[in-house]
This record gives C-alpha cells, sequence and structure tokens, in this order.
C-alpha cells in the first residue's frame, strides 16, 4: 500500500481568506483518501502584505471548517499553509489536519526578507522543531516552508528523525526557477527522501508565482510535474518500496551520513 | 573577465520567449482582474509603444485595444505618424488620430513662460496622458503606460506624462533589451532601428540629449541593479566610461522622485501611503 499524493496547484487570491477557503472545500470534495497538498500561506494568498495582521486572526476558524469538511473522510489529510497567530506573536506555519483537527503544525524556520519578500515584518521565526508524523501506518511525512529547503539543517534534521517524505510548500516566483530545479533534486538525493514540492501560481500583484510543483523521488529524479504558469494537479502514489531500494542499495546517503561532522575536534596539524 | 560587451551580450541574451510570456500573461491578468474593457495606450511610432502595442495585442486580441496617435503636427515627425497608422493597421487594431495642437497652444498661451522648450515639451507629454485617461474613462478600459526600464531608472519621462499609466508592461526590461525583443516579435525593421526620441520639440533624440549612448547606459544600469556592483566597481569594468558612471548614477539620484507616490510627511502610527502602507493590488478583505 502506497501513500496517495494529491497537488492541487490552484489560483490562491490575496487577502482573500474567504475564497481560497471556498477553493480548499471544494478540492476535498473531490477525494477520500490520500494527502492533499496547498501551498505556503495558501489561506491568504501568500503575498498578502500589511493583510497579514487581520488575516492571522481569522485562520483557525478556517482550519477549523477545514476539518469540519473532513469529518466524514477518515482516510483524507490535508496539509496547508497559513499565518498563525500564537499568543501575541505570527508564524509563518504549516498543519497538516484531518477529521480529527490539527495533527501536526510546522514553522518555518527561515524567513525571507529580501528582494519582494517581507517575512521579517510579520512572522516570528519558528522556535521548536516539530518531530515527522505517520501517515498510512508506513509513511513518516515532514515539513520545510520553503526557504527552510535552501539549507541542509531542517530537512536533515527530519530525515534523522525519520522523515522518509519532506513535503516543501512554497511560493516561489520565476526569478526562484532555476535555483529550484537543483535543490530539490540535491535535497532528495543527499537523504534519500521523496520531496513534494507545493508552489503558488500565477499573479500575485505583478508577481508572477510560476508553478511547476512536483515530486522528486529519494534518487533526485523529478518523478511528475504540474504545469509552468497554470492551475493542475499532481497525482502520485509514493512507494515505500522505492525509498527502501534506493536508501540501501543504490545511493545509501541516509545511511552514510555523518551528523557529528561539525562536532568533531580539529586536528592539531 | 566582465567587460562592457559581456555585460551587453548578457543583456541581449535574456531568456525573451519567457519574458515575453509573463508580459502578454500580466497584461491579461491585470484587465480581467481591473475588469476593464479595453486597454488604451498611446502609440508614438518609436520603439517602447510599438512593442508595448504588439504585446498588448497578442494577449487581449485586436479587438479590445485602442492605439491613439496624439501628434503635435509640425513637431511630430511625419515619419513617426506613419509609422504608428501602419503599424496600427497592420496589428489590425482600432486607432484614434488626435492632434495636440490646439489645446497645446491654448496652454501655451496662458502664459509667456509656458513657450519654453522644456515646459511645452512636458504639457503636451501631459496632455496625452489626459486624452488616453479619457478615452479609460469613455470605454472603461485602463491605460498603458509604454515606459522601459531604463527610462524609468534614469527618469527619462515626464512624472504625470508619459509616466502616468495602470501598467507599464515593458517597464522591466532595458532599452536595449526592447530593441532585442522588438525584432524577435517581428516589427518593422525601421521601427527596430529607429534612434530614441521623446518627440516633444523639433530634433530631439534621447541619446542626444542624454549625452549618453543607451547601450552605455544599460551597461551601468544593469550591473547596478541586477548584479548590485557599487557604481566604484562598475567603473573598474573594462570598457565602461568612468564619466558614463557618474553621469547616470546623477541621472538616477535627481529622478527618484518621480519614481514614488508623492512624499508625505509622517505623522502617525499607522501606515502612510507611499511610505510604510503596505497592501497588494487586487486584495480582498
Amino acid at each position: 500500500m502506497g501513500l496517495k499524493v494529491i497537488v492541487p496547484q490552484i489560483k490562491f487570491r490575496e487577502g482573500a481568506i474567504k475564497e481560497n477557503l471556498d477553493k480548499i472545500l471544494r478540492v476535498i470534495a473531490n477525494y477520500d483518501e490520500g494527502l492533499i497538498l496547498f501551498p505556503e500561506l495558501a489561506l491568504v494568498g501568500y503575498y498578502a502584505g500589511d493583510l497579514i495582521y487581520y488575516l492571522a486572526e481569522e485562520t483557525q476558524e478556517a482550519i477549523e471548517r477545514i476539518s469540519e469538511e473532513l469529518s466524514s473522510k477518515e482516510d483524507l489529510v490535508v496539509g496547508v499553509g497559513y499565518p498563525e497567530l500564537y499568543g501575541t506573536v505570527i508564524y509563518n506555519s504549516y498543519s497538516f489536519i484531518d477529521s480529527m483537527g490539527v495533527i501536526a503544525t510546522w514553522r518555518k524556520f527561515h524567513l525571507s526578507t529580501f528582494g519582494i519578500f517581507e517575512e521579517h515584518r510579520y512572522f516570528r521565526p519558528g522556535d521548536l522543531l516539530t518531530r515527522p508524523i505517520v501517515l498510512n501506518e508506513e509513511f513518516s511525512v515532514g515539513v520545510a516552508i520553503c526557504y527552510d529547503a535552501f539549507f541542509p539543517s531542517v530537512i536533515s534534521r527530519l530525515v534523522n528523525l525519520g522523515a522518509e517524505v519532506i513535503v516543501i510548500p512554497s511560493a516561489s516566483p520565476l526569478q526562484s526557477r532555476e535555483l529550484w530545479d537543483h535543490i530539490l533534486r540535491t535535497r532528495a538525493l543527499e537523504n534519500n527522501a521523496y520531496i513534494i514540492y507545493v508552489n503558488h501560481v500565477g499573479f500575485k500583484d505583478s508577481v508572477f508565482f510560476y508553478g511547476e510543483s512536483r515530486i522528486v523521488d529519494p534518487f533526485g529524479r523529478v518523478v511528475t510535474k504540474a504545469k509552468f504558469g497554470e492551475e493542475d494537479t499532481l497525482q502520485f502514489i509514493i512507494d515505500k518500496d522505492e525509498i527502501i531500494r534506493v536508501s540501501t542499495m543504490f545511493r545509501p546517503t541516509f545511511r552514510d551520513y555523518r551528523s557529528d561532522i561539525s562536532d568533531l575536534p580539529l586536528s592539531e596539524e | 573577465m566582465v567587460t562592457k560587451e559581456s555585460v551587453l551580450e548578457e543583456l541581449l541574451s535574456a531568456p525573451f520567449d519567457i519574458y515575453r510570456n509573463i508580459i502578454v500573461r500580466f497584461i491579461r491578468y491585470y484587465v480581467s482582474r481591473a475588469r476593464a474593457s479595453k486597454a488604451i495606450l498611446g502609440l508614438s511610432g518609436g520603439i517602447d509603444s510599438s512593442l508595448a502595442l504588439k504585446l498588448t495585442v497578442e494577449a487581449l486580441g485586436n479587438d479590445r485595444v485602442l492605439a491613439v496617435i496624439m501628434p503635435y503636427e509640425g513637431i511630430t515627425p511625419q515619419q513617426d505618424i506613419d509609422d504608428a497608422i501602419s503599424l496600427a493597421k497592420t496589428l489590425n487594431v482600432e486607432y484614434e488620430y488626435v492632434p495636440l495642437n490646439g489645446v497645446v497652444d491654448k496652454i501655451v498661451a496662458l502664459r509667456d513662460g509656458f513657450s519654453d522648450k522644456l515646459v511645452r515639451g512636458n504639457i503636451l507629454a501631459r496632455l496625452r496622458m489626459l486624452v488616453l485617461y479619457a478615452f479609460a474613462n469613455e470605454f472603461g478600459g485602463i491605460v498603458v503606460g509604454t515606459s522601459d526600464k531604463s527610462e524609468l531608472l534614469i527618469g527619462y519621462f515626464t512624472k504625470y506624462g508619459d509616466g502616468g499609466s495602470d501598467i507599464m508592461p515593458i517597464g522591466d526590461l532595458y532599452k536595449t533589451q526592447v530593441r532585442k525583443l522588438a525584432e524577435i516579435v517581428g516589427l518593422p525593421g525601421n521601427i527596430v532601428r529607429k534612434p530614441s526620441s521623446p518627440g516633444l520639440w523639433v530634433g530631439q533624440l534621447a541619446e542626444k540629449e542624454l549625452g549618453v549612448q543607451y547601450s552605455d547606459i544599460d551597461v551601468v544600469l544593469y550591473l547596478l541593479v541586477e548584479k548590485g556592483y557599487h557604481p566604484r566597481a562598475i567603473k573598474n569594468v573594462s570598457g565602461v566610461n568612468p564619466e558614463v558612471v557618474d553621469k547616470v548614477i546623477e541621472l538616477i539620484i535627481k529622478s527618484e522622485h518621480k519614481r514614488k507616490f508623492p512624499r508625505i510627511p509622517k505623522l502617525q502610527h499607522g501606515a502612510t501611503v507611499g511610505l510604510d502602507w503596505k497592501y497588494p493590488v487586487w486584495m480582498r478583505f
């Protein structure tokens, strides 16, 4: 039995939480099992500017609404990104939700603040790592949000905690396209993990988000990829045996990884 | 090693097919979000407005574009008028011919000082904007600006004149790239090769007025903006004239006000318009 992954690459509108929630609910209605993954800050359309301050107060209700929609769908899990108001701070968060509610939440550690990105204006960086969660009894899944994937540490740690599938919800404009082509394949290969990249698509203000959501296998091969700049849906069944074969026989990077290198004493010479 | 030639080569080897694709999608997106019926564009017969028109037609189809040709007869070269009309016909778009002599002369007559070349030129540029918006209001359209990135950065445009529009589809392309893309999309050779001119007075040529060639300007701008070079470092690039660097930097600094919403002295805690007011266009509460 594999893990069915569904990536609806659809347009989310800036600030339009109600409209975006409706879109999410409509997608959910089409499926009964698997893991449906929406992109980073999907609920608020990512590029919501200072609306984030208001919207963070409304996301909890939307999350509850999603869970409600899943009440009759026990085999369905939904991943969605949103600004999470926690006490008096806001995190850039991503939660897995099922019929019982939120089952795990990951917070973005590396906030993008360069060029068009101003995440430090709104969010506090994540301070606790959430361990991977087991889905379908045998698939350990973790999340690294967008820019977190540009650093080896978050994914590497999740993999060391058992993750074999890494979800990377993202909001990437055209200018980052080439970088992702490299980094996604590298992260998959160096960790013997499936990488699921979930990007926004279409314009936010005058910035074009290019889509091309994709799944990369543990050998670094792109097994399926959504369209450039268009709405599209990916469906793929992740095969446990493939993970095992690659990471035992062909390129066992996980087995060979030395997490102690940064702590080794320096030689005297 | 970075040289003037290598930078020019890089400028001209940009992924133009993708740029074209994104520009066309953007026009379509914006017009649809604005629920506009038409795009209104001032067509001069020069390279920028010709390329902007071509791409707007690609985005919306020929029946949702209105080209407005607004010469000052006697100042605007007849060749430009002919090229503009001929391009509108080739692309099969509706065009309006609106000479501005009468209305410019009326305003210039208000005051002696208004007959100065520059004052008068800016009046002409701003009247064009006014006419374009009148058409936009009449048809429920948006005004498509035609400035390119080089002009925007060195401030070679009239504030609220050609600088006044709703979108600027080619505003992230340098002048040399505009020429290249114009060639790629198949604009007529005489338009592609025509020297740039705002056409605000007789014999006005951009490179002559600026005292610098666009290829030199673009090399400096590209290194500064796309490559993050300090002006000092740009001067060390082989083939680049240090005086040109100083000139370009000076133009950028002097024109910064044109690229900003009018400055407002900040008084209160909440966001101030044009300063720290950060809402996306087409958001929804």
